[in-house]
């Protein structure tokens, strides 16, 4: 499970935090999605859970270890897919993969790894192909693929989407919901409202490093979410 | 023209409020003056030696002539051994009285130190062979002669280039890498004579500064006078040229279109081959195909003479004291005599085996000046060097100078030994003096040379880069 | 996705090794590097460069060593070939003494241009070396020629660094170094596994190097002459020593690229550093040497020799020293007139002349490789920082081409000398009986030719400590640097 405890970052010469004092909690089982427009501290909070940036304040808890602390720890818990997952071009897909898990401390027969990329949906004939070559929806495939193989606890998603096509991103958002079926905690940054209701338990909607709103997936359905999000913003209630 | 300005005054200012470039420009203005001052301290050593060994000979002359009054007026007692008496012609041309021949400093010789540390400045020339005297070597650490100095012809072979390439490499990719000659090109009517003017702005900055430190370091550490000699006029064109090769060469490589990244590494790698590998591969090829010849032989064949002629004159002796049983074999005059034989049999013998040599190495030479073509990096190099008046032309020009006063001083020497007439004071006043420097004025021997191995190559170059300039596209 | 199965089992079980880990990065670095075509490209030019200067530095073995055998040959048959005549007169025509080549000189020729190989034997006099090859090559030779030192020392730096510059920036420009940290690489592990991947590509050089070397070496050593146990231990010390350089540059090239900005930055940085190392730290270790140690000029250096021979009798009858030692020796065998001596007095006088002789000589020519020694440690204390100043000596030092070695001939040369005086004045101690004593081709027969047997590993080794100790440092100064810069780094 992830958790966030008045989690702050303030970087050098900016004048309000990029987050601010931050409270989260995304239990095992449940996909949190973040909504929120760009600067709102979505990306930071991905960030210091993974421990790329030490937090100013608070904790970023990765299944009770305190990623600042222990981020060798906290990274072995947590898997992380981002914006644009980007792989060695003069490698193949499987020779990513390979590498990628190997430095994960895993390791697994090559049949075992194409038919993850496989479950991921990157047909076996490309997979063996230089990944110089591939479109970002195939180097994200392998991005879940790898994510997949970790086996990790909780997994972080740095807006996994954007720049899919439509039914790539929707063939996405069932993988995502496999895994949350197995009992992963989800973070899942995104500015697509409609994939965090598809497939998101909780949605929060950040604000100048504030989560605004939480919502139950469960209580709104996709015109309200927009609909709150537009006057969320539009009122003046952040940005 | 206007555009050419236009793109040349940008470029200044933006040059000027960047770090880097300025940062590279004092460096590399501060090492030329370094150069220049190191070079200088060199010539002051250089000229110490030849002011030395001049003193050295006045003061054995004096010496001698002293000597010569003493004997003459009866005051010295006891019999000279031949090899320590004045009037002795045999051993006095042979070393008692050996002339100093010293090649003096050029005006520019702080330039380049050139294969000054190696070839002597003072050759003390004798009537014997010249395997003798021209083979006498100044000492030093030969661990500094493997490294070098920090010279100017050094800083402007290697260092000015690596400036001119850093400042130069990325006009046009770095601009599309910003996305800025998007607008260049939408904006400008001749967009490539826009460009023409940033990197003339760029390449003006350090070719100039490399020659205002090059004026004032050469008016300090020369003084002013040496600043209106031809040879400055010669050093100024040759930096002017080189520097103006390898800016032609990174705007050829950047006309390509390729990548900032492409270029630096495309760039590096040619100075790398033109500055590092191919000269080293030209000296290989050129010491493989014409060694060096081996100067043992000379001296194998003067100690050969020397056997050959102890052995005629002991046959001779032995002839001689059958008629003439009174004579001391160990006499004076015999000891001269046999000096002088051995010694023109070793002469006629050594110039030979010298002459000899001397082919060899101009084989050696015509290879690595066919070759020198590959590498303008050698070219300007050796240009430097002769401009500074420690190259090969200048000392070459030294030696000639020496075979033919050695020749004057045995005309001189030789018969009055052969006849065993005492010398006399008026013979020391009337001994040849060497009279080099007409024979050994400095001069730039290559110009020809530089101009179809640099200017060519430039011009091909900027041809390109122009072309590359004239179709660069915004992606 | 139709197939909603459960997803297999991958690294069910984490393998616990973090060995694996590490292979695991260099694998993948060593796949990379082999598909940058550029960079293989950079390699067998290399690998091609080290053929050339491995056949270029064979064939003047080989010319030099054909070169000096004949002239020593010629040098005795001379020698033998005198008439009969005074042994001093024979020891006044003296020998000569050649340097043999070292056959390690083909890797690296170090001073050899710039040292003379032949030393003049005469009586009285311990001569300098004679002819530099340098002084017949021309300017453009003084920058030097295609030796293996040269590639190892110059260029195979220049290709770590060309394979390396990009190893923590280019992964962190490409977004690579962030996933590969998500992972829960340790930033020790990745920068093993890079430094491995840059030592696998050392070796790949060093592995046909040390075989043609190798193979040169038994082919072109006279086992006759010099040991070849010998030759393979100094072959090992020079492997050792250019590793310890090379491995340096892998871990200064990866430290800065964990450090720097960005890959540009990192290349930057890293050629400058390079141009200083190759180029310029050599040039300004001369001039500040000279300046801070210098050594004598050759007048002043004859001229103290001169100074202290002046005090010596030579030939000079009337010399006061000379009126003592007559007195002395007269005293000695108790009798009043030279004629009435048992022994010649000729002999006597040049014995004792060459022994106060040997002292001066020993002095001055000891107090002139002191002043290089000086300056040589001065230019190898700042090995540490730039490590060509540390390995250049110790590859020429094993390789048998420095100064150390010279001196170590030009002092063997010296001693023969002196085999030859001792030889020549007992002779006429003993057996010249009246002035026209002659000796024949039996005495210049028995007094044999100079033959030198360079020493043994270990004496290189006793004259490097300055540069062992620069280049000990560097490794552990650029390790340091490493691991602090790959601690420190952060993905983003």
């Amino acid at each position: 499970m992830l958790e966030a405890r008045q989690l702050t970052k303030r970087y050098e010469g900016a004048h309000a935090p990029a987050l601010d004092r931050l409270d989260l909690v995304v239990p095992a089982g449940e996909v949190f999605c973040l909504l929120g427009p760009n600067g709102a501290g979505k990306t930071t909070t991905v960030n210091l859970f993974l421990n790329f940036i030490d937090p100013s304040e608070g904790q970023a808890l990765v299944c009770g270890i305190d990623s600042a602390r222990d981020p060798l720890g906290a990274r072995a818990k947590l898997a992380y897919i981002p914006e644009s997952v980007m792989l060695y071009g003069a490698l193949t897909g499987l020779e990513n993969m390979q590498y990628f898990t190997q430095i994960s401390g895993g390791c697994a027969a090559p049949s075992e790894l194409l038919s993850l990329l496989e479950t991921a949906g990157l047909p076996p004939e490309a997979a063996t192909r230089p990944v110089r070559g591939y479109s970002k929806g195939m180097r994200q495939k392998v991005g879940v693929a790898i994510a997949i193989a970790r086996r990790a606890q909780a997994l972080a998603l740095d807006e996994p989407t954007s720049g899919l096509d439509p039914l790539a991103a929707n063939e996405f958002a069932a993988l995502i919901e496999r895994l949350r079926g197995e009992g992963m905690a989800v973070l899942m940054v995104t500015h697509d409202l409609f994939l965090a209701k598809q497939c998101g338990t909780q949605i929060g909607v950040m604000a100048a490093g504030k989560l605004a709103r939480v919502f139950d997936a469960k209580d709104v359905d996709h015109q309200g979410l927009e609909r709150a999000y537009i006057d969320l913003f539009r009122n003046g209630g952040g940005a | 023209m206007s555009a050419f300005l236009a793109g040349l005054r940008f470029e200044a200012r933006t040059l000027a409020r960047e770090r880097a470039p300025g940062l590279a420009l004092l460096a590399l203005v501060g090492l030329t003056l370094f150069s220049l001052h190191a070079g200088a301290v060199r010539v002051e050593t250089q000229q110490r030696l030849v002011d030395a060994a001049r003193a050295e000979e006045a003061q054995r002359y004096s010496a001698l002539k002293l000597l010569l009054a003493k004997i003459d007026r009866g005051e010295v007692r006891e019999e000279l051994p031949p090899y320590r008496d004045p009037r002795n012609a045999s051993f006095a041309g042979g070393g008692l009285a050996a002339r100093v021949a010293a090649l003096t400093p050029a005006p520019l010789a702080l330039a380049a130190f050139g294969q000054s540390d190696l070839a002597p400045p003072v050759v003390r020339v004798t009537s014997a062979s010249r395997d003798s005297f021209l083979f006498v070597d100044e000492i030093d650490n030969p661990a500094n002669l493997l490294n070098g100095s920090t010279d100017l012809a050094f800083v402007i072979v290697f260092v000015y280039p690596l400036v001119i390439l850093a400042l130069c490499y990325n006009l046009l990719s770095g601009e599309r890498e910003r996305g800025t000659l998007a607008m260049t090109l939408a904006s400008a009517r001749r967009p490539d004579v826009v460009l023409a003017g940033k990197l003339a702005a760029r390449a003006l900055a350090p070719i100039a500064s490399t020659l205002a430190a090059v004026t004032l370091g050469v008016a300090i550490f020369a003084g002013p006078d040496a600043l209106a000699t031809g040879g400055f006029f010669g050093l100024a064109s040759i930096i002017l040229l080189y520097g103006l090769f390898w800016v032609a060469f990174a705007g050829a490589v950047d006309g390509l279109g390729k990548g900032s990244s492409f270029n630096a590494l495309t760039l590096v790698s040619a100075w790398v081959v033109i500055a590092i590998l191919l000269p080293a591969g030209i000296n290989s090829l050129a010491g493989y195909a014409h060694p060096s010849p081996s100067r043992m032989e000379m001296t194998l064949a003067a100690r050969a003479a020397a056997t050959d002629a102890d052995r005629e004159r002991d046959a001779a002796l032995a002839r001689y004291l059958e008629t003439h049983p009174s004579e001391k074999r160990g006499g004076a005059r015999e000891r001269s005599l046999r000096r002088l034989a051995t010694q023109e049999a070793a002469f006629q013998r050594v110039e030979s085996v010298i002459a000899r040599h001397e082919a060899q190495l101009d084989r050696q030479r015509a290879l690595t000046d066919r070759l020198i073509f590959f590498s303008p990096a050698l070219l300007t190099y050796r240009a430097l060097a002769d401009v500074a008046g420690t190259g090969e032309a200048r000392y070459r020009g030294f030696l000639d100078a020496i075979r033919a006063f050695h020749l004057e001083w045995r005309d001189f020497f030789v018969p009055r030994a052969r006849d065993g007439v005492p010398l006399t004071a008026a013979d020391y006043d009337a001994a040849p003096q060497f009279r080099a420097e007409s024979a050994t004025d400095v001069g730039w021997t290559h110009p020809g040379t530089m101009l179809l191995g640099l200017g060519l190559p430039t011009l091909m170059l900027a041809l390109a880069a122009a072309t590359g300039y004239a179709r660069c596209r915004p992606r | 996705m139709s197939d909603l199965a459960p997803i297999p089992a991958a690294s069910a079980a984490r393998a616990p090794g973090r060995a694996s880990i590490v292979r695991a990065i260099a694998a993948k670095e060593l796949i990379e590097m082999r598909r940058d075509r550029r960079l293989f490209a950079l390699f067998v030019f290399t690998l091609v460069l080290i053929g050339a200067a491995l056949g270029f530095g064979a064939a003047e073995n080989l010319r030099l060593g054909r070169e000096r055998s004949a002239a020593a040959e010629a040098d005795r048959q001379l020698w033998i070939g005198q008439g009969p005549k005074n042994p001093h007169a024979a020891a006044h025509f003296g020998q000569y003494a050649f340097k043999p080549v070292s056959p390690l000189a083909l890797a690296d020729p170090g001073v050899n241009a710039y040292v003379g190989s032949a030393v003049w034997l005469e009586a009285h006099k311990q001569n300098e070396t004679q002819f530099r090859p340098a002084s017949d090559g021309g300017v453009a030779a003084r920058l030097g020629g295609l030796s293996l030192a040269f590639i190892l020392q110059t260029i195979a730096p220049l290709l770590i660094l060309l394979a390396g510059f990009g190893a923590f920036c280019g992964e962190r420009e490409n977004g690579t170094l962030k996933q590969v940290f998500s992972l829960g690489a340790r930033p020790d592990e990745l920068l093993a596994g890079k430094a491995l991947a840059l030592i696998a590509g050392i070796f790949a050089l060093f592995a046909p190097m040390l075989v043609g070397l190798a193979i040169a070496l038994l082919a072109l050593s006279d086992a006759s002459k010099l040991s070849l146990a010998d030759q393979f231990i100094r072959l090992g010390a020079l492997a050792l020593g250019y590793l310890a350089y090379l491995l340096g540059f892998v871990f200064l090239t990866l430290g800065v690229s964990a450090l720097a900005k960005n890959s540009r930055a990192a290349l930057v940085t890293l050629l400058a550093y390079w141009l200083t190392n190759s180029f310029l730290a050599p040039r300004l270790a001369t001039d500040l040497t000279r300046g801070l140690a210098p050594t004598p000029t050759a007048q002043a250096f004859r001229a103290g020799i001169a100074t202290e021979k002046a005090a010596t009798f030579g030939h000079d009858e009337t010399h006061p020293a000379f009126l003592a030692f007559r007195k002395e020796t007269l005293a000695k065998y108790g009798v009043s007139r030279i004629e009435d001596l048992p022994v010649n007095f000729r002999g006597l006088q040049l014995r004792k002349d060459d022994e106060i002789g040997y002292a001066i000589f020993d002095k001055h020519f000891g107090a002139l490789q002191a002043s290089f020694d000086r300056q040589d440690t001065l230019r190898a204390s700042a090995g540490f920082l730039f490590p060509l100043l540390a390995i250049q000596p110790f590859s020429m030092a094993f390789a048998g081409a420095d100064s150390r070695a010279q001196f170590d001939f030009t002092t063997a040369a010296e001693a023969h000398r002196r085999d030859i005086q001792n030889e020549a004045s007992e002779n006429i101690i003993h057996f010249a009986h009246d002035e026209g004593y002659a000796a024949g081709p039996d005495l210049w027969r028995r007094i044999g030719a100079f033959s030198y047997d360079a020493p043994t590993a270990s004496f290189p080794l006793a004259h490097s400590g300055p540069a062992i100790t620069g280049l000990t440092a560097w490794l552990a100064l650029s390790l340091s640097f490493a691991l602090f810069a790959a601690r420190r780094q952060r993905p983003l």
